[in-house]
């Protein structure tokens, strides 16, 4: 094989990167995986077991240092914190422009296992009700698949990453392939069967987590350490790096190279496919360029449709593959930031033994069988329930012995609720190429205009009312409602910008996300995304990644790519 | 053998369902070594310091498990106002110091460090129901990624919220505060959601 030259490049190393090594290496294929970040040694860079009294400032945070270097980043402050901010960029080498009037917070991870070292590891099933939603309605495009093609895809990444849930059977929150469910806590235990007495509409359950309660494809069970952002030892949650990127590199077949930020695609207006990747060497800016036959933009949501819009040509003055126009627009993120919490009284003698990471869902109920008059799509919610810790002795009376020894037993059980909004694609939430500022490499970066608009924010009113209501009918007392709707991009599940479809006129990828423009070309990634469902995607964009790299071997086996 | 390599082992014989008995010892053993060594003081001069050290110990005294003191909150309130601290905020923690070892001559005739611990425990008492009657009511009520609106301002507001916030903090996150007086595991090992209050060692 001529040098650089490979059978698959794929660009990123996060979730769906680390998908698409596993299958297309896994399919015999050579694959090179280009990571615009350092390499990760889990040995040396995973921190979840070094205790709170060797940091400095005791995840205070090095604040000076981290307002230069990650205004955006540190905005997700339970995680890009004192221990783990070294898995997020540096603002000031990725920089970005809001357009005025607007705000969006670009949350990025770049190094080998991408984001998928922090994330939250929700995993949901998405259903028709989120397949169907754009057709019922007449919003933006419909989605060109269906639950029907999407089950087995979600079985089959299910069965690899290890789920663990508990099996409801609800029509708008479809059953994954479980592990053992995690159990729920006293307060959570009550609040759900208040919540099954006064409503029929609504349920509990556990929150579905891409970590292991049993031994499961040679990865040890989760030891309840609970901070899963600051890496895992034992491998016991899905990340590409504990997971799918180990069975890539067991095939002998999958060259990772970090440090290996892509700047454009080329493309041969001949044959009209992808003709190379460049890219710039992070440490030594040294430029290359590497050939396959198939390429998969995996780089993140974003970043993918970056590369495309810095790819222009004259064919596609406004990014590769871009004859719909829709490239960089219907940008979606889930909005945040209404919910309620209340005192769940009682059970003053129990408490959780071990750090769950992981909580309840409470999933949706809003236009699933009666339609509501204020707003369309709904929301979940998540959450859970707690005992206050010594924290609360900070703003307690009290000194001494007593102060002390009441700090040592903890408070009353908490219960929190939290929504998790579906936006709506509009095709004005946008990004473009920003020629005027470049990023640490040279590269053009993105201008981006995104916010919420009515749909959103009358929902997120009824996001905090129900919240309380609930809590107040399942017995909660001393109950705190909060609205303050989140900046767009803080859910950190930005999706679309290069959507799937069943029209080349108004859609960037086919139905198995293949670019119509350059059908060697696949995005897996968030920015394939029609609409945003109010579940989180992290799953969907597995079953999606797993079921095109399917489709693009079997296509190379009928030589038609 | 370090703890990573314990670690390394357990990541790679993955069928031990629960953890064993040694990795945990290794993991103590791994955390006793922190703590040792002697620190200078680079903030606060000798006599602020003797003040910090009763303040916090006032606090959080040693009951059955050692108290502030012994978990050296001091010198963690010494780091933070040398290389976290705004130059305003260092001033005013200052200020907070002098100010109640003024109330101290005021009352007592003494200076702080001087007055009987009667006087000291009354004078802070007497400061601390002031200064937190204003918190009772209140209670966080987020969850999510949203910003915490504390981040960053510990040093902030009154000194007295300041100084007690530092040393709660300080306290439970030594681990003295946490493994001798909270009974807390790094990795437990397993989840129960109702276990019996006891059974976290307390």
């Amino acid at each position: 094989m001529p040098v650089n030259t490979y059978d698959a490049i794929i660009v990123g190393s996060g979730i769906t990167g680390g998908w698409a090594a596993k299958e297309l290496t896994e399919k015999g294929l050579n694959v090179l995986i280009l990571e615009a970040g350092r390499t990760i040694d889990p040995g040396t860079d995973y921190v979840e077991h070094k205790p709170i009294w060797e940091l400095k400032y005791r995840n205070w945070d090095d604040r000076d240092v981290r307002q230069k270097s990650q205004f955006v980043q540190r905005e997700v402050y339970y995680a890009c914190d004192e221990y783990s901010s070294k898995f997020f960029v540096s603002d000031v080498e990725n920089p970005y422009t809001n357009v005025d009037g607007t705000r969006f917070s670009w949350i990025r991870g770049r190094q080998v296992g991408g984001k998928s070292i922090t994330w939250g590891r929700q995993s949901y099933r998405w259903s028709d009700l989120d397949f169907e939603a754009n057709l019922k309605e007449g919003t933006a495009v419909d989605w060109p698949v269906r639950y029907a093609e999407m089950e087995p895809w979600y079985g089959y990444v299910e069965d690899f990453a290890g789920i663990s849930g508990q099996a409801e059977g609800l029509p708008q929150l479809p059953d994954s392939h479980f592990l053992p469910p995690m159990e729920m806590n006293c307060a959570e235990i009550d609040f759900r069967d208040g919540l099954k007495k006064h409503y029929d509409d609504r349920m509990l359950t556990i929150g579905r987590t891409a970590i292991l309660t049993q031994v499961h494809k040679g990865r040890a069970a989760c030891h309840y350490c609970g901070v899963c952002h600051r890496g895992c030892i034992t491998q016991s949650y899905f990340s590409s790096l504990n997971s799918t990127l180990p069975a890539a590199l067991k095939t002998k077949k999958l060259t990772i190279r970090p440090y290996s930020v892509v700047q454009s695609l080329a493309f041969d207006s001949k044959t009209r496919k992808i003709s190379g990747v460049r890219v710039i060497d992070a440490k030594t800016k040294e430029t290359f360029e590497f050939h396959a036959r198939i390429y998969f933009l995996n780089a993140a949501t974003l970043e993918s449709t970056r590369i495309l819009l810095n790819s222009a040509t004259t064919e596609f003055p406004n990014g590769l593959c871009n004859s719909s126009g829709e490239l960089g627009h219907n940008l979606m993120d889930h909005h945040m930031g209404a919910g309620a919490s209340a005192i769940m009284p009682g059970h003053e003698d129990k408490i959780p033994f071990g750090n769950r990471p992981n909580g309840i869902y409470l999933p949706r109920f809003r236009n699933v069988k009666v339609k509501e008059k204020d707003f369309v799509r709904g929301y979940g919610y998540q959450g859970g329930g707690s005992r206050e810790g010594w924290n609360r002795g900070t703003t307690m009376v009290g000194i001494g012995a007593d102060f002390k020894n009441t700090l040592k037993t903890p408070g009353p059980w908490r219960m929190g609720l939290g929504g998790f909004g579906e936006c709506l694609p509009y095709h004005s939430n946008f990004v473009v190429a920003n020629k005027e500022k470049l990023d640490a490499w040279g590269i053009p970066t993105l201008t981006i205009s995104c916010k919420w608009n009515e749909n959103e924010h009358t929902m997120s009113k009824d996001i905090a009312t129900q919240a309380a209501e609930m809590l107040a009918a399942a017995g909660g007392r001393d109950i705190s409602m909060y609205q303050d709707i989140s900046i767009p991009g803080q859910g950190i599940h930005e999706m679309g910008t290069a959507r799937m479809g069943r029209d080349p006129k108004t859609s960037v990828l086919n139905s198995n996300n293949q670019a119509w423009d350059a059908k060697n070309l696949f995005m897996t990634d968030g920015a394939c995304m029609v609409s945003a469902s109010c579940v989180n995607p992290s799953l969907t964009y597995m079953a999606l990644t797993a079921r095109a790299c399917d489709f693009a071997v079997n296509s190379m086996k009928k030589n038609e790519l | 053998m370090q703890r990573r390599d314990v670690l390394r082992l357990l990541a790679v014989g993955a069928t031990i369902p629960v953890l064993p008995p040694t990795l945990l010892a290794h993991l103590r053993e791994a955390q006793d070594k922190v703590s040792a060594g002697n620190y200078t003081l680079r903030t606060l001069s000798p006599e602020q310091n003797k003040q910090v050290v009763i303040m916090t110990d006032l606090i959080i005294p040693e009951t059955d498990t050692p108290g502030a003191k012994a978990a050296k909150v001091n010198e963690f309130i010494d780091v933070v106002l040398t290389d976290w601290a705004h130059e305003d905020e260092r001033q005013a923690f200052l200020k907070g110091l002098a100010d109640v070892n003024q109330q101290s001559k005021d009352l007592f005739g003494k200076d702080f460090v001087d007055a009987s611990a009667e006087q000291q425990a009354t004078l802070l008492r007497s400061i601390d129901d002031v200064a937190m009657a204003k918190h009772q009511g209140f209670h966080a009520a987020r969850h999510g990624n949203t910003i915490p609106s504390e981040r960053d301002h510990q040093l902030q507001g009154p000194f007295w919220d300041v100084f007690k916030g530092i040393t709660v903090h300080g306290y439970y996150t030594s681990e003295i505060g946490f493994s001798k007086e909270l009974g807390l595991e790094i990795m437990p090992g397993a989840y129960h959601g109702c276990a019996p209050l006891t059974e976290k060692k307390a």
